[in-house]
């Protein structure tokens, strides 16, 4: 499903050049769940910009579900992006002026699907997220919890393969953490989604089917993981 | 900021500077104003078309005393030395000067377009320019003060008649008005104003007109363009009034009349001249001109004329009058003028101490000349003798 | 306070963009106003040099009618001068035309001229240093002198010959000098002796004045009440710098104008200045917040804030003044061109920059920016110290204020009203009103924007989510963009006001033309209208009346004749019966009017009426050649010929009253079946060869007429460009700031599969609605603006009455104004957010 091959970005700073990426190499396989943990600054995020064509590698390839994305210019990046990716941050980023079924509905509308269909497709994810009744509110009026679910809903409502989350509980308190991670993962498992997490949270960590550490520019598997998986 | 020169006065200069351009003449040594030729860069000889004066000819009066437009140049000098009732003294002058534009046969140029019905040709066409100078000098306060006026000659704003003699510039004049009139004896009267002084003069010719040079024909250099016409009149009674800051002064004393015209201008090796008028008290009179010449020397042309008590007149050579000079005055821009002189003629026995009244009688025209009474005190035959007159220097100033 | 200052210029420094447009913003507003200034300052200037060129030391001057002073009078008076050392000089004065050009032609006598200047006959440093030049002065046929410069602006060569126009008579001249030290008063002047100028000019036996020089004391008063007690009747004797200054108080209303104009920049530029520093202090809320919350007072942050503004105002205001010397001399020649084509002939050389326009130019910056920045300024001072303020009480904020500034706006435009009703004449007021209703459509902009982005962004709610969002951005961007978006619906609305205005003057005039223009072909003499010079000969008059095919004529003849309100324009006419047609009347019974006018009485045109508040049966006292005279007013007819008006006399009245027989104009109307190119023909075969004649077919007069109108709007035109330049600015500026802050929410939007096109799309989508919307609330506003300006402008200005005409061109500028603001502003930040780094974009705060 995601294959990834010697995939290398750098970043200049000042006068120096910091290697974020070195040579990363990558297999996951459909509907795998997979967490990759890292220190701060390690470089998790810039590899979630990568797969998804967000940013671009110095070196290397990334190819989702057969297409290398590496590969592809703009618009093509952009319009696979919105087709089979799905993308969950940690401050949520809903856009504001916009209620909870339209910040939903966006990006089914991105994909060409309009009118009654999109309303109800938005509206059954978000009944799936638990917040079909608050459809119609301002999205700056729901708590943290309730946010990430709409930012879940809306990465998942047009049925991606590939999901990717950046810090998804980053921002939430553990209680909280503990109420959406169910839905993140329970949601990406019924729609046949892979889902790459980037994380610190052990909790997520250890809900995923394997554990992959970031460290020095490269992935490590870790040993938990390993047993994990195993499981 | 740059200072614009007004029109009234630029259109004048401009015809100055375009003349500048041509005239390439040494300067200080043409300009030369007074009763010889007219103020103005003439060195040319007598424009063609004009009368020349080249021949004696015969004078009539008082035919002659009126303008001679046939010629370039003319003028009418009166100088004269007065004395108040309550014992001041004045000396004026008050000279008219008619310069011809064009040649008599010579037609004014006139609008192409001829309308019916319609006055076309403008009257202030004019074929003649005149010029005065009037000048005052009031003894008691040690003042000098000149005017000058120029106008053309149309609209009657200038211009000359013959008989009766009348000439005037705006409401200056010569001759003119009723008193001309009196039966049998001439008289002119004279008017002019100026800032502070004015004079309202009659004058009464006491001597018949003097013919100077050879029966009127003056000559002034070798070139026989350079002549001219010239009477004198050297006594006339004056009577009348002088008007200073308004207040009137009745005033009697003796003037000099002189009178000239001509085509023709200085020869040009002469830088300037020298011109005496004198009236001595025994009744005899002495007019001499010594003309300068660039290196210096006197002109071998100067020459004068002398009339006796009786009305006998003998002409002067040149070498019959020794004239040194005793004195010297500086005006304010550094020129020097001879300020006295020691003039001796031989021939009469005559020997005359002469000196200005005031240094400073010059007029500050353009050009720059002094033109000023005088008190003559010396001797004839050993005897004692005095006189006024007025004495007339040209080519002091330096051009500038 | 040292280091807040660092902190506000680094502010400032790392905001270049912003910064710069604010300043070019500023720049275009005191610039214009400098503009404005050094073109009508160098006009002023120039025709004062040429005053005191062609009066030199003159203190006073005789004149006569429109048939001038006998000559025999300045005879008199030199001759047997009331007082003897009185210093006077005759000036014969006209217009020539050499080439295309047309100059002053100043007749003078030298001798006189040169005495006046000096001081009279005292020891005067006059010299004729060339008899030689001096002939060729008085005797040479057709010698004049002129200033070297305009001697080669003339291409006249070194021989000096040249043909010069005169009445539609051609004549030879020479150049016989130049004029040394001549300054740039005799630019245009051709000066020549008074003889030639009396045969150039026709006017033989008469002079144009009598200049004096009269000592203002008290011996000089009484001269000059000895002088007025000699001067025949018609003659008056005034002071020189009095006349100069009546002639050019006719251009007052169009400088006054201008001027207004080049303040409505200044407007612009100030909402301008106010958007930046709010802007600026906004961005800032936080650095102020934890100022504050360290220990700066309050007064330190408003020290801070208008400290900016400040150096902002002072770099503003030197831009402007070095912008407004470049469009200043651009405007000088339109403003010229204007005055020659309707007041008097001018030549404006030389720009003159008055140090007080610069000055004004520091202040209005200055005032400007700090006014502007003031209630920002105030407004953070006075906030508690707190750290930062959620965006959505911002909006919230700037939509409260919106929706304050509705009210604010009913208000101006109520006042604006008042401003109106509350005065009949004063011009100031009208200005006022305007400016308030314009402050009113600038205060309306954003509430109006804000309600069509909600109304947009409901309409399409079920269509589209991006289109939704667009919309519901535009409404909450308003604390961004609402003061560059009130800065353009103002000068859309200006714009928009000033195109109805002027297609409005332009229909009436052209209606007017129609109706006025009754004869079929009109025949005069070349030349500057009122001048002694236009006559047409007589014999050329009878030569062409000959002409078959003519079934009536009417003559004419313009002058300017003085009254006790000053110069007036006359117009003298015989009227035929197909002329009557040609006058509406605006107050008064034609049929009534027409009777007394035979019988003696005037008509007036409507600005004269409304200038000297005149109505029919009013009377009007005019300088007759046998002095004063009232006449009757018995009717008040329509005219835009003359922006001063004029009065309209009985020919054979005006002869009895001026002995003035000339005749300058012949209107012809031809028998049925006779064409006018045909009777063109034959007239100007009858005139050839005798005086040069404009001969103008009704058609051909109309279409001139239009030329010269469009021409006299140019810099109207000119100058609400200037003030739409100033908005389009303004509008980029914000825009472009706007798009900025939000490069996040668009990183996210391409991140959710935007694509870069789409989001170009969307940018310029929105910046083209903005533009839309401030034209839509323009509109109405406009046409508010365009009543205010030909009810109560025009007619305080000038005096007539405009019927609005409305037509789809008029708004077309403004459309394209506002659409072209507006996309030029979305050009950048769409190409940017095209571009975006999206990784950068998204980089968690």
């Amino acid at each position: 499903m995601l294959s990834i091959r010697q995939l290398s970005r750098s970043f200049r700073e000042g006068g120096r050049v910091h290697r974020v990426l070195e040579d990363l190499g990558m297999q996951v396989a459909r509907g795998e769940r997979v967490a990759v943990m890292g220190r701060s600054g390690s470089g998790k995020s810039t590899l979630l910009n990568l797969i998804s064509g967000i940013d671009t590698a110095d070196r290397g390839s990334v190819h989702v579900d057969g297409t290398e994305v590496t590969a592809l210019r703009e618009p093509a990046r952009t319009l696979f992006r919105r087709a089979h990716i799905g993308f969950v941050y940690q401050f949520f980023n809903l856009i504001p002026t916009l209620d909870v079924v339209e910040n939903v509905r966006l990006v089914l509308e991105l994909n060409g699907v309009r009118g009654a269909s999109a309303r109800e497709r938005s509206l059954a994810v978000l009944e799936a997220v638990g917040l079909r009744a608050r459809a119609h509110s301002a999205v700056d009026l729901l708590s943290g919890g309730e946010q990430q679910r709409v930012a879940i809903a809306r990465a998942l409502v047009h049925e991606p393969q590939l999901l990717l989350a950046d810090e998804p509980t980053g921002n939430l308190d553990e209680q909280t953490a503990r109420e959406v991670l169910p839905v993140l993962l329970s949601l990406t498992r019924s729609r046949g989604a892979t889902l790459l997490i980037v994380t610190h949270d052990e909790a997520l960590a250890a809900a995923a089917d394997r554990v992959l550490e970031l460290r020095e520019g490269r992935l490590h598997e870790r040993a938990a993981s390993r047993a994990a998986a195993s499981r | 900021m740059r200072c614009a020169r007004s029109l009234h006065s630029s259109a004048a200069l401009a015809v100055v500077l375009a003349g500048s351009a041509q005239a390439a003449v040494p300067p200080g040594t043409s300009v030369v104003p007074g009763p010889w030729v007219p103020p103005g860069k003439v060195t040319a000889p007598a424009a063609p078309g004009f009368a020349e004066a080249l021949s004696v000819r015969p004078f009539v009066f008082p035919r002659d005393h009126g303008p001679h437009p046939a010629f370039r140049q003319e003028w009418w000098y009166v100088t004269g030395n007065l004395d108040a009732a309550d014992g001041e003294r004045f000396g004026f002058e008050l000279t008219f000067f008619r310069f011809a534009l064009v040649p008599p046969e010579v037609p004014l140029p006139a609008p192409a377009r001829e309308e019916p019905g319609t006055q076309v040709a403008s009257a202030w066409r004019s074929r003649e320019i005149y010029l005065a100078h009037f000048a005052v000098t009031d003894v008691a306060r040690g003042r000098f003060r000149f005017a000058q006026k120029l106008e053309r000659g149309a609209l009657g704003l200038a211009g000359a008649l013959g008989e009766p003699l009348h000439v005037w510039i705006d409401d200056w004049s010569l001759g003119g008005g009723e008193a001309v009139a009196a039966a049998g004896a001439m008289r002119w009267r004279l008017h002019a104003t100026q800032q502070g002084y004015a004079i309202e003069l009659e004058l009464a010719p006491q001597t018949p007109p003097v013919l100077n040079g050879e029966n009127g024909l003056s000559r002034k250099a070798d070139e026989p363009s350079a002549a001219s016409y010239y009477y004198s009149i050297p006594r006339l009674d004056v009577r009348g009034r002088v008007l200073r800051d308004g207040r009137a002064l009745t005033v009697s004393g003796t003037a000099w009349l002189d009178r000239e015209w001509g085509s023709g201008a200085l020869g040009v090796q002469q830088s300037g001249w020298d011109w005496f008028a004198l009236q001595l008290n025994d009744g005899s009179a002495l007019m001499f001109y010594a003309l300068r010449r660039r290196d210096g020397s006197r002109d071998r042309h100067s020459a004068g004329t002398w009339l006796g008590a009786s009305g006998e007149t003998r002409p002067l050579a040149d070498v019959d009058v020794a004239i040194s000079v005793t004195r010297e005055w500086r005006n304010a821009r550094g020129d020097r003028y001879p300020a006295g002189w020691h003039i001796r003629v031989p021939s009469l026995a005559l020997d005359l101490g002469v000196r200005p009244v005031l240094p400073d009688q010059e007029l500050g025209t353009t050009p720059r000349y002094w033109e000023g009474a005088v008190d003559v005190s010396g001797q004839r035959d050993a005897r004692t003798l005095g006189g006024r007159g007025y004495v007339e220097l040209v080519g002091y100033a330096a051009e500038r | 306070m040292s280091a807040l200052r660092a902190a506000s210029l680094r502010h400032l420094w790392r905001h270049p963009a912003q910064l710069l447009l604010a300043l070019v913003g500023l720049a275009l507003g005191v610039g214009t106003i400098v503009a404005v200034d050094i073109a009508t300052a160098s006009a002023r200037r120039a025709f004062e040099l040429s005053l005191a060129a062609v009066n030199g030391a003159a203190t006073q001057q005789i004149v006569g009618g429109p048939r001038g002073i006998d000559e025999r009078l300045y005879v008199q008076l030199r001759t047997q001068p009331p007082e003897p050392l009185l210093r006077l000089a005759p000036v014969v004065s006209g217009y020539a035309t050499v080439g295309k050009r047309v100059m002053q032609l100043i007749g003078i006598d030298p001798f006189a001229s040169a005495a006046l200047d000096a001081g009279g006959a005292g020891g005067t440093a006059f010299a004729v240093e060339g008899v030689g030049e001096v002939r060729a002065w008085f005797t040479a046929p057709g010698s004049v002198v002129m200033s070297a410069a305009t001697a080669q602006q003339l291409h006249i060569g070194a021989d000096g010959h040249f043909a010069l126009e005169v009445g539609g008579v051609t004549h030879p001249a020479t150049l016989i000098g130049r004029i040394a030290d001549a300054g740039p008063g005799f630019d245009g002047l051709i000066v020549t002796d008074i003889a030639q100028a009396q045969e150039w000019l026709g006017a033989t036996g008469r002079l144009s004045r009598i200049d004096l020089h009269v000592a203002a004391d008290a011996a000089g008063a009484a001269l000059l009440a000895r002088l007025r007690a000699l001067l025949p009747a018609g003659l008056t004797l005034h002071p020189t710098r009095a006349a100069g200054r009546e002639t050019f108080a006719m251009t007052d209303a169009f400088t006054t104008n201008l001027r207004a104009m080049s303040l409505l920049a200044l407007l612009v530029g100030t909402l301008l200045i106010y958007g930046a520093v709010s802007f600026a202090v906004l961005q800032r809320r936080t650095t102020i917040g934890v100022l504050r919350a360290l220990g700066a007072t309050r007064r330190e942050v408003l020290a801070l804030v208008l400290g900016e503004a400040a150096v902002l105002g002072l770099a503003g205001a030197i831009c402007g003044m070095l912008l407004g010397l470049v469009i200043g001399r651009g405007l000088v020649g339109l403003v010229s061109r204007t005055i020659n084509d309707l007041y008097f002939v001018v030549a404006v050389n030389e720009v003159s920059v008055p140090l007080t326009s610069l000055l004004k130019a520091l202040a209005a910056g200055l005032a400007t920016a700090l006014a502007a920045a003031l209630v920002p300024a105030l407004e953070v001072a006075a906030s508690a110290p707190q750290l930062a303020l959620a965006r959505s009480v911002l909006e919230r904020r700037a939509q409260h204020v919106a929706r304050r500034l509705v009210l604010v706006s009913l208000s101006l435009a109520l006042g604006a009203g008042v401003a109106v009703s509350a005065s009949t004449h004063s011009l100031l007021a009208g200005f006022v009103a305007l400016f308030l209703l314009l402050l009113s459509v600038a205060a309306v902009t954003p509430a109006a924007l804000r309600a069509l982005a909600h109304g947009g962004a409901w309409l399409v709610a079920h269509t589209s989510t991006v289109a939704r969002l667009a919309l519901a951005d535009i409404a909450t961007s308003l604390s961004r963009t609402g003061v560059a978006i009130a800065a353009l619906g103002m000068a859309l609305a200006a714009m928009i006001g000033v195109a109805i205005m002027v297609g409005s003057f332009r229909e009436s005039l052209r209606q007017w033309l129609l109706e006025s223009m009754r004869a079929d072909i009109y025949v005069s003499a070349p030349g500057v209208s009122d001048s002694l010079e236009r006559r047409l000969d007589p014999q050329v008059i009878a030569a062409l009346l000959a002409v078959p095919g003519i079934r009536a004529h009417s003559e004419g003849r313009r002058v300017t004749v003085d009254s006790a309100s000053g110069p007036l324009d006359l117009n003298a006419v015989s009227l035929v019966p197909a002329s009557y047609a040609g006058f509406r009347f605006t107050r008064g019974d034609p049929a009534r009017a027409w009777a007394q006018f035979r019988a003696g009485a005037i008509l007036i045109s409507e600005p004269l009426a409304w200038r000297l508040s005149l109505a029919p049966d009013d009377r009007l006292s005019l300088d007759t050649a046998a002095g004063p005279r009232a006449f009757t007013v018995a009717g008040v007819y329509r005219e835009y010929g003359n922006d001063r008006g004029e009065v309209l006399m009985d020919l054979r009245e005006y002869r009895q009253w001026w002995s003035d027989d000339g005749i300058a104009a012949l209107g012809i109307y031809l028998a049925p079946g006779v064409s006018s190119a045909a009777a063109a023909g034959a007239l100007r075969a009858a005139g050839h060869g005798r005086q040069a004649l404009l001969i103008r077919s009704n058609a051909d007069i109309r279409e001139l007429s239009m030329r010269i109108f469009e021409r006299t709007f140019v810099i109207t035109r000119v100058l609400y460009w200037l003030a739409a330049g100033v908005a389009a600015v303004g509008l980029v500026s914000a825009l472009l700031a706007w798009e900025l802050e939000r490069a996040r929410e668009l990183a996210l939007l391409r991140s959710l599969g935007l694509t870069p096109a789409g989001t170009a799309l969307l940018v310029m989508g929105q910046t083209a609605f903005m533009g839309v919307a401030a034209l839509l609330a323009a509109i109405p506003a406009g046409l508010l603006t365009a009543l205010t300006l030909t009810d109560v402008i025009n007619r305080r200005a000038f005096g007539w009455q405009i019927g609005l005409h409305l037509g789809a061109e008029q708004f077309t500028n403004a459309l394209w104004l506002a659409l072209a603001a507006a996309l030029a502003a979305g050009v950048y930040p769409a190409w940017r957010s095209a571009r975006l780094a999206l990784a950068a974009g998204l980089r968690e705060e």
